[in-house]
């Protein structure tokens, strides 16, 4: 089977992202989605002057980037082989769907980082 | 399925694939738990996505932030929908630290670090990554 030859490629993606969101995402899901959803956040804490200077660090973008990036390369991974264990046949589109969104969604990333600060 | 179901693939049909019921997910409590493992990548998806939008807001100035803001505050359908996403992202976090205990155990010296201090370390690496995330977020 022709997936089979860049299966490496896409499972190193996969793993990265993994290890990645393991690590960093449960925080963000309790502060950035819970705690900003109930109104726990100070104002001046969500600022736009703030949230531009956080964002302004070399440091910060790069992490956003990976962190952005390699959790939509994990995903779409993982639910790719998801859509196939539920017995739904159609590799090539659903690999295109899945990839897509997260090339996508790592083009959008860089093109948004690089226009704050 | 019973056992007139399967049968034994003929030589040179490689392509035969064994009968397996549709929902056999549902059969055993493994296979669910392994399709909860996978399906914590919904979530996943969905709140890098959301991390992106607020990216995206922050791109477009400080209009476009606040309109987003205003949204995403004190909403809750929102808040509910975090709720699950924390639920899987959590659920995510503690199976794959126990994959990778699987994968590649951890020794320090001679101790062979049982898996299930591994999972319990890397969970208080989580939490504390959190609070530096929490950090940052309440105003640093």
């Amino acid at each position: 089977m022709a997936a089979q030859k860049t299966e490496s490629f896409w499972w190193l993606l996969f793993s990265a992202g993994g290890m990645m969101s393991a690590i960093f995402l449960p925080g963000h899901v309790f502060f950035q989605g819970l705690a900003m959803q109930l109104g726990w956040l100070p104002e001046s804490a969500t600022s736009y002057g703030r949230m531009v200077e956080l964002l302004s660090h070399p440091i910060a973008k790069l992490y956003l980037l990976a962190l952005i990036s390699l959790s939509l390369f994990h995903a779409g991974h993982r639910l790719k082989h998801v859509v196939s264990d539920l017995g739904l046949e159609a590799p090539g589109l659903v690999a295109f769907i899945f990839y897509g969104v997260a090339f996508l969604g790592t083009g959008l990333t860089v093109f948004a980082l690089a226009n704050i600060g | 399925m019973s056992a007139k179901d399967y049968r034994v693939p003929e030589p040179g049909y490689k392509d035969y694939i064994k009968p397996y019921p549709e929902l056999w997910w549902t059969k055993k409590r493994p296979y669910l738990l392994f399709m909860v493992r996978e399906f914590t990548a919904l979530f996943v998806l969905l709140f890098a996505m959301r991390l992106l939008q607020g990216l995206i807001a922050i791109s477009k100035g400080e209009a476009a932030w606040n309109a987003w803001l205003a949204g995403a505050t004190n909403s809750v359908a929102l808040a509910i929908g975090s709720l699950f996403a924390l639920f899987f992202v959590l659920f995510h976090s503690i199976t794959w630290f126990q994959a990778g205990a699987v994968v590649s155990p951890m020794r320090i010296g001679k101790f062979e670090v049982p898996p299930s201090m591994f999972v319990l370390g890397n969970m208080g690496l989580v939490v504390a990554v959190a609070a530096v995330i929490g950090y940052f977020s309440l105003g640093g």
